[in-house]
């Protein structure tokens, strides 16, 4: 297993005694170390990305293509491992890993073909003999920043398209699973991926972010997690006039209106927020419901909530398992505490042992209080009243947040006018906050995002254009 | 059925461009012959238009070729030529009136809908297309090894088109822009039946201030004239829109001449299906609409009506008080929704499929008959318990003739729907989302719309499925069909 920073096409070599324990979240053991890197090492994974930028950016689009579809192949024949360190240092489900690992064979596969469509345009020019075109070029060295909730996805996800586009990368994985990361970099490089093409450097987030961000040769940041992080690399990027794409929190709305199926709306909304123990960014934790069926909706969903296995991550039938650290359930429950204060009412759940946080329903929530404005990043769901359509749209709009929505109805103008009037970078009809492809243009709106990760979208963002002129013949200039 | 039919019908109109325009020059045809064009609504002849035939192609042919080679044309910048076309927008729009009178006295539709709709959208296609002209980007594509590689999108060359008489200003511009925008030169033949918008915006075209050569029109006929662009073997393209018969004849001359490019945009007989789910006197509106548009001669028009069997008997007797309702008579009054079909052939082919309707068993719910015996109007019509292998649910009729055909399921009506050799247009009418999508995503035609029908836009693609057309038109998708696709690969 790899267990020290990859740079250069090499684990780097450390004293032993240097190393950190990696612990089980839902054990609470020690299963592995890890040497968490020190600036130095991050300068060096960036000098070795920076050197081999050039050549990189120069291989064969197919060369790219071979490798990414390669290291798609190597995934899958080390799922069961893949799976097991998932559930071991993130503390996932083994359905959510099983899930996670076969969408990361996707993206592989995804940015494999974006290699070779790395197109710009040709224009045409106003002045008589020229040609006029736009070319795209890598963007160099980029540097990424990835979450603790769906490791695997979303830092595969960064650095496959960027490989794509021709450029080189440095990956700073999140403190709580760095094994995760590492394993990225194990992957690439029984794939064949050159050395200095991809880094990843595991450490304290703030100090090795800061190395990266403030180093003029690492050409953009692409970072998902808090918006309050999010929102500082974004500055911090600004002010050196570095790219950056920012995927960030979420308070996300599912709205059940009147005409529902309850019993797929129950379901949707049960999948939408619980997976992985609600810690998801797209986490539908708000759940608005029509005044008509408010009640009968309530029944069902505390019905089938309590019915929700929590326990054993490794066992196929739990849907809740820990949370990535202890300290997450005093937070939840402070926030449920002042909501109840307010006048919410639990209906179920509300308590925790450990890292283990039981599933939540909690009623009558309104907008000021902490449960229905707050993140929580667990497994906690706030249902709320709405009057009406109009009231429940208003209610989803209001939020700093803007990542995902999602809406149950089949009444065909209402839906269409919530795929408008919702203000989020994603609208779900009929289907769950939670939705993702490696094709599509995923991100958020107000405090969830900036800039847009997947497909063409993201190979927009990973390179740079060049307007190129030809001139035949010679030009007239007027003096 | 209400009539409006003062004495008059007819607005007096100077009519100044009778002839030939090539090379930016009204000229007689070769051989001197004319043709009349007729008023519909009286019968009457309006003027004699010069008749071009398969000589005056020619030279207009070496016109366009001239201009496309060697003439200003061809080093016209695209930008300008985008300033062009909305140069002819103004003119167009500063003639609303005279284009909206001209439009009226030769097709029969009504001046107040030839102003709302066909100038409006004409001016609309012509600036749409004009702000497209120096935005015809190509790609440049990463290919492997030490070389460069790019595409340019360049015209096709001299585009023969040949348009029909059902909107023939507008079906002027749906072909023209596009075609000059992109940088091709034209040798267009109106429709015999209303040659007398094209020509004067001809006389615009010229105004405006476009190269000799690059628009050259030629009235006349089909058989004559429009054979001959289709065999041409100078012509780099042909698109026509028109009948699905002729469009097998264009093809066929295309193929054997110099393998033309062809764009066809054909026939219909789009399926419009309404659930009982639906907002019924919406649906009721929107079905007289989809079909009694501009008297039924549209090729989208919604002339298979599929109705769920729960709401069917209530449908077809809103829909026959509907078509009651219709006003017919003179193009001029402000109060008509119809007046007459555009010649006597189309009035007594319509009047043919209404008495085959009657013959093969459908229900006459209202009309079914010829309005007076001036002109050529027919009464809005409304058949019931239509069968599918009736001649009315299978043939285009063209005419205002609405057939009412019960259903039961989705399937059914899916399957009863693309039993069809069209595919042009379908409309689902339902409030379920399910629904929509999964009929939307069933049919098999060009354009699907749900709970609205003949919404056309300059900026979303038109045309046909299976033998309703070859190629779309409106849009970025019909830009492409005037481009030839050059790739570039330089070695570094």
């Amino acid at each position: 297993m790899t267990t020290t920073p990859y740079i250069n096409g090499h684990m780097i070599e450390v004293e032993s005694a240097a190393m950190t324990p990696v612990v089980n979240p839902a054990s609470g053991k020690t299963f592995s170390r890890v040497f968490m890197a020190r600036p130095e090492h991050m300068t060096r994974a960036i000098d070795a990305a920076y050197a081999v930028k050039d050549v990189w950016g120069n291989t064969l689009p197919s060369e790219r293509e071979l490798i990414l579809i390669r290291a798609a192949d190597v995934l899958e024949s080390m799922r069961s491992e893949v799976v097991d360190l998932l559930i071991e240092e993130g503390g996932a489900t083994f359905g959510k890993s099983q899930f996670e690992v076969s969408f990361v064979v996707g993206v592989l596969r995804s940015a494999a073909g974006e290699c070779r469509r790395v197109m710009g345009q040709t224009i045409p020019c106003d002045i008589p003999g020229r040609l006029s075109m736009a070319i795209r070029r890598p963007l160099g060295v980029v540097g990424g920043i990835a979450p603790f909730n769906f490791p695997l996805i979303l830092a595969t996800k960064k650095v496959a398209l960027a490989l794509a586009a021709g450029n080189t990368f440095v990956l700073k994985p999140s403190e709580e699973t760095s094994l995760v990361g590492l394993k990225i970099a194990e992957i690439f490089d029984k794939a064949g991926l050159p050395p200095g093409v991809l880094n990843v450097v595991p450490g304290d987030g703030p100090t090795l972010g800061e190395v990266l961000y403030s180093d003029p040769r690492v050409k953009a940041i692409l970072f998902t997690g808090s918006t309050a992080v999010g929102r500082q690399i974004g500055i911090e990027c600004a002010k050196r006039g570095k790219k950056f794409d920012l995927e960030m929190g979420g308070k996300s709305p599912l709205l059940v209106m009147k005409d529902a199926n309850l019993k797929y709306a129950v379901d949707t909304a049960c999948f939408g927020l619980f997976i992985h123990q609600g810690q998801i960014c797209m986490a539908g934790s708000r759940v608005i419901v029509e005044e008509p069926v408010y009640d009968e909706f309530l029944k069902l969903f505390v019905e089938k909530v309590k019915s929700l296995k929590v326990g054993d991550p490794r066992d196929p039938h739990t849907v809740i398992g820990p949370l990535i650290r202890a300290s997450q359930c005093p937070f939840i429950a402070e926030r449920i505490e002042s909501s109840k204060a307010q006048g919410a009412r639990v209906l179920c759940g509300a308590t925790y042992d450990g890292n283990y946080f039981q599933p939540t329903v909690i009623a009558d929530v309104t907008s000021s209080m902490p449960v229905f404005q707050e993140e929580l990043f667990g497994p906690v769901a706030s249902v709320i009243r709405a009057k009406d359509a109009n009231d429940a749209i208003q209610l989803a709009n209001n939020t700093r947040y803007g990542l995902t929505s999602a809406v149950i109805t089949n009444d065909l103008q209402l839906a269409m006018r919530c795929a408008l009037e919702l203000e989020s970078g994603s609208v779900h009809i009929n289907g769950s906050t939670i939705h993702d492809e490696p094709h599509g243009p995923f991100s958020g709106w107000k405090d969830s995002g900036m800039g847009r990760e997947g497909g063409q979208w993201s190979m927009d963002d990973l390179t740079q254009l060049k307007w190129v002129t030809i001139q035949q013949g010679e030009a007239h200039y007027p003096f | 059925m209400a009539t409006v039919m003062p004495d008059t019908l007819e607005r007096a109109v100077p009519i100044s461009a009778k002839k030939i325009l090539i090379d930016n020059r009204w000229v007689e045809s070769k051989s001197g012959k004319t043709f009349a064009t007729l008023n519909p609504a009286t019968g009457e002849e309006i003027c004699q238009i010069a008749e071009a035939d398969a000589a005056d192609v020619d030279r207009a042919v070496d016109a366009a070729r001239a201009a496309f080679e060697r003439g200003p044309w061809s080093r016209t910048m695209a930008s300008d030529r985008g300033r062009l076309l909305n140069r002819l927008a103004d003119l167009i729009e500063q003639h609303a009136d005279e284009l909206a009178t001209l439009e009226a006295l030769d097709n029969g539709k009504p001046y107040s809908v030839a102003k709302a709709v066909d100038v409006a959208a004409t001016v609309g296609c012509y600036r749409y297309f004009a702000g497209w002209a120096d935005k015809v980007h190509g790609k440049t594509i990463p290919i492997d090894g030490d070389y460069f590689c790019y595409t340019r999108h360049e015209p096709v060359g001299v585009v023969g088109q040949i348009i029909p008489w059902n909107f023939p200003m507008l079906m002027q511009a749906w072909k023209l822009a596009p075609a000059l925008a992109t940088g091709n030169t034209v040798v267009m033949k109106p429709a015999e039946q209303t040659p007398l918008s094209a020509l004067r915006i001809g006389e615009l075209i010229v105004e405006a201030g476009f190269p000799e050569g690059v628009v050259n029109l030629l009235p006349g006929f089909g058989e004559s004239a429009g054979a001959a662009i289709a065999r041409h073997m100078d012509v780099d393209k042909v698109a026509f829109t028109g009948s699905t018969e002729v469009g097998h004849l264009i093809m066929e001359a295309a193929a054997k001449s110099n393998l033309k490019r062809v764009t066809l945009e054909l026939g219909g007989k789009s399926p419009n299906i309404v659930f009982a789910d639906t907002e019924l006197d919406a649906a009721v509106d929107g079905a007289h609409f989809g079909l009694f548009f501009n008297h039924g001669q549209c090729c989208c028009a919604g002339s298979r009506v599929f109705v769920e069997e729960k709401i069917y008997d209530q449908f077809v007797e809103k829909s026959g008080a509907r078509a009651r309702k219709r006003t017919v008579g003179d193009p001029f009054d402000p109060t008509t929704e119809q007046g007459p079909q555009v010649d006597q052939t189309q009035m007594d082919k319509v009047l043919g499929y209404i008495e085959s309707g009657r013959k093969e068993g459908a229900k006459l719910v209202c009309g079914g008959d010829r309005v007076g015996d001036r002109g050529y109007f027919v009464q809005p019509t409304v058949f019931a318990d239509v069968q599918d292998d009736m001649k009315i649910a299978r043939e285009e009729i063209f005419g205002p003739v609405m057939s009412i055909i019960p259903f039961k399921s989705i399937d059914e009506v899916v399957e009863r729907s693309n039993r069809t050799t069209y595919g042009l247009a379908a409309a689902v009418w339902t409030r379920d989302i399910q629904k929509a999508h999964s009929i939307a995503n069933s049919l098999r035609a060009g354009t699907v719309w749900v709970n609205c029908y003949n919404v056309l836009d300059t900026r979303a693609p038109f045309g046909g499925f299976k033998q309703s057309g070859i190629g779309r038109e409106l849009g970025e998708y019909g830009l492409q069909q005037y481009t030839e696709i050059k790739t570039v690969t330089v070695r570094l």
